[in-house]
C-alpha cells in the first residue's frame, strides 16, 4: 500500500478513535448532568458545561489527521 | 454594558400607620429590591402580614383552582382591563357567583370521574370472577362460612386438607394465574388464610349486584357511557362560563396576587411596636424619584435613606437592546455577581460570528432566517422570542459567511470551476474573491486558534479586571495576568511551530517566535508558583487544550460542508443521470439530506459555539453566583390603576 493511503488510513483513525474515545468519557457525565438537572433546572449550564468537556478530545484527533493529511 | 445597573442600598423607616400606604407605593414603583429582614432584636422582629390579606388569600385560592382548569396561553391579551375600584367593588359577588357556578360543576365532574373509576375497577374482576363459574350471589353473605375470592399461583387444596376436611373450591386458570373461591367454616378462617398466602393469594372484592355477570357488564357499560357524556357535557358547560368570564378572573387573580403580596410586605421588613424598616436596593438613577415620591405621599411621616454599606447588592443586567437576548445564556450560565463584568455583549456580538464561520452558507442560512422569523410569530414566550433572536442574527451571520465562503447548499458559487462560471460562462463568477473552505482549511485552522487566543485573551482582561476589583492588583496579577502572560507564549509557540513547518525545517529547532515565548513561560511559571502553587503549572496544558479546542470552528464548518457536497454528488452524479426513477429518487434525497444538515447546521453551530463561550471563554474570568434583581412590585395586564 502507497504511503499516502496509509497517511489516509491514520487520519481517519485519529478521529474515529478519539470520537469513540470522547464518547465514552461524555456517557457517564452527560447521564450524572441530566440527572442533576432533573433536581435543579438551574443547573443546565453548568451541566453542559461539563458533559462537553472531553469532546475537545476529538478537536485533537482532528488537528492530528489535518497534520497528516495537510503537511 | 460590560457593568451591570448602578445599585444604592436604601432603608425606608416610618411609622407603622404609613406602613400599608408604604407597600402601596412601593408595590406600584416597581423598583425596590428588598433584602428580608432575618435576625430579630430586642424591639425590632419580623412583621405580620396586614390584615386583608386573609381574605384576598381565600378568594384567590378558588379563583386558582377554577382557573387552573382551563390553560392559559401566556401570551393571552385581555379584550377588557378592569380598573381596580370596580373590581373591589364587585370583587366579593363575582367571586361567590362563580364558585356556585362553576365549583359545583367541577365538584360534580370529579364525582363522576370518581364513580367512572370504580365501575372501571369492578368490571376488570368481573372476568375473572366469571371463569371461577359460580353466580355472584353465592360468593358472598353467608353467616358460618368464610369465603376467600382471589388470584393464586398454584391450586392449595392438597394443604387445605391438612387443617380441615370440610371445605369447598373451585379453581380455574386465568390469564398465567389461577382464580378460586374457597369455601371454609368460620373456625378454621383463620388457619386456611394463612395457608392461602402461601399460594401467593391476593384478594378479590366481591361486587354488590345481583344477576348474571352479562348483565352486570352491559349495565356498566350503559353507566359508564351516561358518565362519560355527563362529564363532557360539564365539561363544555365550565369552558364556556370560564370563557365567558375569563378577562374578569384572570384581572381578580391579578389583583388579588398584588393585594396578597402587599400585604406580606412586613413578613419581609423589620417591625417594631410603632415604626417599621424595610432595606433593599434601587437603581441609583431612580433613587431621588422613590424617596420624594413616598416622602410627599406620606408628608414625611416616612423617611428614606441611602445607606452606604453595599453588602450584595443584586444584579441588573444593563445590556443595549440589540444584546438583550443573550442574558437568557448569560443566565443560562449563571447570573453574575454585581461587582463581575457583563460578558453579555461581548457575548451578542461574538456568538453569531461563531456561528456563520461555522456554518456560512448562503442557502442554510436563509432558511434558517425565514424559520426563524416565521416561528418568531407562533412562539410568543420571552424566552423563545429570545432564542429565535439569537437564531435570526445567526441566520444573517450565516449568511455574510455564506458569501465570503461561496456557498450555496453545499454548491460552489464562485471560482474557476464553479456552478455560477459553468451555467452563466460568465468570466466574472470565475474572479469573485472568496475563501474556499476545504482548499484554505489549513490556514482557517491557523485563524481559529488565532480567534481562540484572541477571545481567552479578552476573557483573562476581564478576569483581571473582575480579581482587581474584589481582591485587588497584586491577586489580579498573580491569579489572571500570568494566564494571560501563559496564552502569549502558547500563541508565539504554535507561530513557531507552523512557521517550521511551513520552512520545512524540523518541528523545534529554534526561531525567533519561541525565543520570545521562552521569557513568557518563565514569567507565567514565576507568578503561577507564588501565586497558585506549583501544582497549578499543569494548567499550561490545559491552557493550550482550550486552544486547540477552538479548531472545532472549523472542524464544525467541514463536516457540514462535507455533508451537502455528498448529499449534491449523490443526487447530481449518481441518480439524475439514471433517468425518471433517478430524478425522483434524486430530488428526495436531495431534500432528505439537506434537512438533516440544516438541522444540525442549526444544532451543532449553535451548541459548539455556546461551548466555546461556557468552556473556554467564561471560565477565565466568569464566576457568577450573583442575586437576580427582583423589585417588589408587578408589571398589570389584566388591571389598571386609576
Amino acid at each position: 500500500m502507497p504511503v499516502e493511503g496509509m497517511v489516509a488510513v491514520g487520519a481517519g483513525l485519529a478521529v474515529g478513535l478519539a470520537g469513540i474515545g470522547a464518547g465514552l468519557g461524555e456517557q457517564g457525565i452527560g447521564a450524572a448532568a441530566v440527572g442533576a438537572m432533573a433536581e435543579d433546572p438551574d443547573f443546565f449550564g453548568r451541566g453542559l458545561l461539563m458533559t462537553v468537556i472531553p469532546e475537545t478530545i476529538v478537536i485533537f484527533g482532528l488537528v492530528i489527521s489535518f497534520l497528516l493529511m495537510f503537511i | 454594558m460590560f457593568k451591570p445597573v448602578e445599585m444604592v442600598k436604601v432603608s425606608i423607616v416610618g411609622s407603622r400607620d404609613h406602613f400599608e400606604k408604604t407597600a402601596e407605593i412601593l408595590h406600584r414603583l416597581n423598583l425596590l429590591h428588598i433584602e428580608d429582614y432575618g435576625e430579630e432584636s430586642e424591639y425590632f422582629k419580623v412583621g405580620q402580614p396586614f390584615e386583608r390579606a386573609s381574605k384576598a388569600s381565600k378568594f384567590l385560592v378558588t379563583l386558582r383552582s377554577m382557573l387552573s382548569y382551563i390553560k392559559v396561553d401566556p401570551a393571552y391579551e385581555p379584550k377588557k382591563v378592569y380598573s381596580i375600584s370596580e373590581l373591589d367593588s364587585m370583587l366579593e359577588e363575582k367571586v361567590s357567583e362563580l364558585e356556585s357556578k362553576i365549583s359545583s360543576r367541577l365538584e360534580e365532574i370529579r364525582k363522576s370521574e370518581e364513580e367512572l373509576r370504580k365501575l372501571e375497577d369492578e368490571r376488570r374482576i368481573l372476568d375473572p370472577l366469571r371463569t371461577i363459574g359460580l353466580p355472584v350471589d353465592l360468593l358472598r353473605g353467608y353467616k358460618n362460612l368464610t369465603v376467600f375470592v382471589g388470584y393464586f399461583s398454584t391450586n392449595p387444596m392438597e394443604k387445605i386438607m391438612e387443617v380441615t376436611k370440610e371445605f369447598e373450591i373451585f379453581f380455574s386458570e386465568y390469564d398465567k394465574e389461577f382464580v378460586g373461591a374457597v369455601f371454609v367454616k368460620n373456625e378454621f378462617a383463620q388457619d386456611v388464610f394463612k395457608v392461602l398466602q402461601e399460594f401467593g393469594y391476593r384478594e378479590i372484592t366481591v361486587p354488590e349486584f345481583e344477576g348474571s355477570y352479562d348483565e352486570r357488564l352491559t349495565e356498566i357499560e350503559k353507566r359508564t357511557n351516561e358518565l362519560k357524556e355527563k362529564i363532557q357535557s360539564l365539561r363544555s358547560e365550565v369552558e364556556e362560563l370560564e370563557k365567558e368570564n375569563l378577562d374578569l378572573m384572570l384581572a381578580m387573580e391579578e389583583h388579588l396576587t398584588i393585594e396578597i403580596e402587599k400585604s406580606e410586605l412586613p413578613l419581609r421588613s423589620a417591625v417594631s411596636k410603632y415604626a417599621f424598616v424595610v432595606a433593599g436596593y434601587v437603581p441609583k438613577d431612580k433613587y431621588q424619584e422613590m424617596k420624594s415620591e413616598i416622602e410627599r405621599a406620606t408628608d414625611r411621616k416616612v423617611v428614606v435613606e441611602q445607606l452606604t454599606d453595599d453588602m450584595k447588592p443584586p444584579t441588573a443586567l444593563k445590556n443595549p437592546r440589540f444584546a438583550k437576548p443573550f442574558e437568557l445564556l448569560t443566565f443560562t450560565y449563571t447570573t453574575p455577581k454585581y461587582h463581575e463584568v457583563d460578558p453579555t455583549t461581548l457575548m451578542a456580538i461574538v456568538f453569531p460570528l461563531m456561528f456563520g464561520f461555522m456554518l456560512g452558507d448562503i442557502g442554510y442560512g436563509v432558511i434558517i432566517l425565514i424559520l426563524g422569523l416565521w416561528l418568531k410569530t407562533k412562539l410568543k414566550t420571552p424566552g423563545w422570542q429570545d432564542l429565535l433572536t439569537i437564531l435570526i442574527y445567526s441566520a444573517v451571520s450565516t449568511i455574510a459567511f455564506g458569501f465570503i465562503y461561496g456557498e450555496l447548499l453545499g454548491f460552489e458559487l464562485f471560482g474557476e470551476h464553479s456552478v455560477l462560471a459553468e451555467l452563466t460562462h460568465n468570466e466574472f463568477f470565475k474572479h469573485v474573491p472568496h475563501v474556499n473552505r476545504l482548499e484554505m482549511a489549513p490556514a482557517i485552522l491557523v485563524l481559529t486558534i488565532a480567534i481562540g487566543v484572541l477571545h481567552m485573551g479578552v476573557g483573562y482582561v476581564f478576569g483581571i479586571l473582575n480579581v482587581k476589583k474584589e481582591h485587588g492588583w497584586k491577586h489580579a496579577v498573580y491569579e489572571k495576568l500570568n494566564w494571560l502572560l501563559a496564552l502569549i507564549s502558547i500563541a508565539f509557540i504554535i507561530t513557531g511551530f507552523i512557521l517550521n513547518q511551513m520552512a520545512g525545517k524540523f518541528a523545534f529547532s529554534i526561531n525567533f517566535a519561541y525565543i520570545i515565548a521562552m521569557p513568557l513561560v518563565i514569567a507565567w511559571a514565576i507568578l503561577t508558583i507564588k501565586g497558585e502553587g506549583a501544582m497549578f503549572l499543569i494548567e499550561y496544558l490545559t491552557l493550550l487544550s482550550n486552544t486547540i479546542s477552538y479548531a472545532r470552528l472549523l472542524a464544525v464548518g467541514l463536516a457540514s460542508v462535507g455533508f451537502a457536497i455528498a448529499f449534491n454528488y449523490m443526487v447530481l452524479e449518481m441518480l439524475f443521470p439514471m433517468g425518471i426513477v433517478g430524478i425522483v429518487a434524486g430530488i428526495i434525497i436531495f431534500l432528505l439530506g439537506h434537512f438533516i444538515n440544516l438541522l444540525l447546521g442549526i444544532l451543532d453551530p449553535g451548541l459548539q459555539s455556546l461551548r466555546l463561550h461556557y468552556v473556554e471563554h467564561f471560565v477565565k474570568y466568569f464566576e457568577g453566583g450573583g442575586v437576580r434583581y427582583s423589585p417588589f412590585g408587578k408589571i398589570r395586564k389584566f388591571t389598571k390603576e386609576e
